[in-house]
């Protein structure tokens, strides 16, 4: 009898496709909406902590910890609030910690280039999956995704697009991919990583020309690639505690080595601040969950009101039944195989639905971290 | 198979009423009901097929007494014994030919769609030459098709008696006859009752007995009632 009553539910269903259509879209969205929030946020939360968690504290020029912490952690965009080295080495020659340097202020076909040293590397567990690490000016190692976006190999040329990192001579200077980082699903994966040097070059700080030849002269044109026959050539003008970088890494050797760190940057005279990624991490997901409360709120209103609709409408769907229903009972048919055959068709629009946002739901899951670059970062 | 005895029925508040102190229709007999409209001709074959119930007196339908059956008793009742053919057809828009005829077997337990019933429905079709329609909707049907289909409904339960409910109204004669023929058909080879309601004075020549209802109505007031109450 159930097998019936099914069969001439799905019967009236087919018949009625756009108001099947749009009871099963409306029933759909009600159930999926909240289910998708909720692992985007979940999503977002993951991804923003376990960055924040595995580093510990970060340097750069006083101002919004958020960017600070958003060029150091996700090189979101190119970074242009920059310190000088001194800084790194106001911190080194204290011995409380690790300090990794890094210059994210440039960028190449709209991923960024981060100049650092290879203990970045060793930070963040990054392992070369073809290739080797860079060891000298103008080499990089690229993120598994920036090696697939832009089709790169080993031995690809890449050119530097920013145009602050024109050499001296206006032509854009070009790295020599060697090596290419197995993918973390992370920010790392969108980066090209450089020896901190190599930035300065791409800054202007340095360069290399035919040796002995003078500045302006057509021998002393900049070389705009390095390679084995030019590396020695290429040199730097100025003090190097004097060379920007963007922000530093600090890893400290303890709690106590942290809060003696973080007790040096109190001062409101000092031009730099150090912030824990964590705690700033932990006061933009509270914002984070407080819009989610709002969209909860909102979303079971729009909830509450689409199912006031859908009742309505099979209310409505049961009223235009009655010719049918008196007819069927006419017949011989029961009370209860009636309500098994209006209750089967709600039970189908509702099974439809269900595993239809179920299905989406799994689809936002699977996709969650790109959804959360792509909807926040 | 149909006997009433001092049979009341009223709707209600309604100044409309059926009173039959005995009426016998005997297995077999084919018979036509007439009467002006309003004169309780559906309201009897409701009561005949245990749809309704008399408010008193005695009722016996295919030898069983319904006023004693329960409602869940009466359908089980009604879908084993009679097939019905309802006024304007009242086929299932959302429902192919072949699903409207097999539709007794679909809505309610006491019978078991088998392969067999299978059979005999695409059978029935054939002999109302609707064997390439059969998975049409009733909507892409004529009048005459679509009466045919009914036709098929009440008969794929082989009915011990037929209740047909004006089913040539709206019918060309060609139609019209094609669907008596059936029925007729039906009632010989299986010693089935027919009880026909008609309007239709030509046709009374076709039936063992013509039964005038309007001799069991009875109505207080306006005269007008029974034209304003067609579906009885």
């Amino acid at each position: 009898m159930m097998r019936d009553s099914f069969y001439l539910a799905w019967q009236y269903i087919c018949h009625h496709r756009i108001t099947t259509a749009v009871l099963v879209s409306s029933i759909t969205m009600i159930t999926y909406l909240p289910a998708a929030l909720e692992v985007i946020v979940d999503n977002a939360e993951q991804h923003f902590r376990s960055r924040a968690n595995s580093t510990p504290l970060v340097v750069g020029l006083r101002g919004s910890p958020l960017e600070l912490v958003f060029a150091s952690l996700y090189f979101e965009k190119p970074y242009n609030a920059v310190i000088r080295m001194s800084q790194l080495q106001r911190i080194e020659k204290q011995n409380l910690c690790q300090a990794i340097p890094l210059h994210t202020r440039f960028e190449s076909r709209d991923f960024s280039i981060v100049g650092t040293t290879i203990d970045y590397a060793s930070l963040r567990r990054l392992r070369v999956d073809q290739g080797r690490i860079w060891r000298l000016l103008g080499e990089c190692v690229v993120g598994s995704h920036v090696a697939e976006q832009l089709d790169l190999r080993v031995g690809s040329k890449l050119p530097v697009t920013t145009t602050a990192a024109f050499t001296l001579d206006n032509a854009p200077l070009r790295l020599k991919v060697v090596g290419i980082f197995t993918a973390t699903e992370t920010p790392d994966d969108e980066a090209i990583f450089v020896d901190l040097k190599t930035t300065w070059i791409m800054e202007g700080l340095g360069h290399g020309h035919v040796k002995g030849a003078r500045h302006g002269s057509p021998e002393g044109t900049a070389y705009t690639e390095i390679t084995n026959e030019n590396v020695d050539s290429f040199h730097f003008h100025g003090e190097e505690n004097q060379f920007p970088i963007t922000s530093i890494i600090v890893v400290p050797e303890n709690q106590k080595a942290e809060t003696l760190l973080r007790g040096q940057y109190l001062s409101p005279e000092d031009t730099t601040q150090i912030v824990c990624p964590r705690e700033v991490m932990d006061s933009l997901l509270d914002k984070v969950f407080m819009v989610r409360s709002y969209m909860i709120s909102i979303i079971a209103v729009v909830s509450l009101v689409t199912m006031l609709t859908v009742s309505l409408v099979l209310v409505l769907s049961i009223r235009l039944r009655r010719g049918e229903i008196a007819t069927m009972k006419k017949i011989g048919c029961s009370r209860f195989t009636i309500a098994v055959l209006l209750g089967s068709q709600i039970m189908i629009i509702i099974v439809f639905s269900v595993v239809l946002a179920s299905i989406l739901t799994l689809i936002t899951n699977a996709y969650g971290p790109e959804l959360v670059r792509f909807l926040l970062l | 198979m149909i006997q009433v005895n001092n049979l009341r029925f009223s709707y209600g508040q309604d100044d409309f009423s059926l009173q039959i102190d005995e009426l016998s229709i005997h297995k077999g007999q084919s018979v036509a009901w007439t009467g002006h409209s309003g004169s309780g001709k559906t309201t009897l074959l409701h009561l005949v097929a245990g749809i309704v119930l008399p408010e008193t007196g005695r009722l016996e339908s295919c030898e069983v007494e319904l006023t004693g059956l329960r409602d869940s008793a009466r359908r089980d009742f009604r879908i084993r014994n009679i097939g019905l053919v309802l006024q304007d057809f009242e086929l299932f828009e959302y429902m192919s030919v072949l699903d409207n005829i097999l539709l007794p077997y679909r809505i309610n337990r006491s019978l078991q769609l088998t392969s067999s019933v299978r059979t005999r429905a695409k059978q029935l079709a054939n002999e109302m030459g609707l064997e390439q329609l059969i998975l049409r909707r009733p909507t892409n049907l004529s009048h005459g098709e679509q009466q045919r289909v009914a036709v098929c409904r009440a008969l794929i339960t082989n009915p011990k008696m037929v209740l047909a409910d004006e089913p040539t109204a709206n019918l060309d004669p060609g139609n019209a006859s094609r669907v008596l023929d059936a029925l007729d058909l039906y009632t010989k080879q299986n010693g089935a009752t027919l009880v026909v309601v008609t309007h239709d004075n030509k046709i009374h020549n076709r039936f063992d007995r013509t039964i005038d209802v309007s001799s069991f109505c009875f109505q207080t007031q306006s005269e007008n009632v029974g034209d304003l109450n067609d579906e009885r």
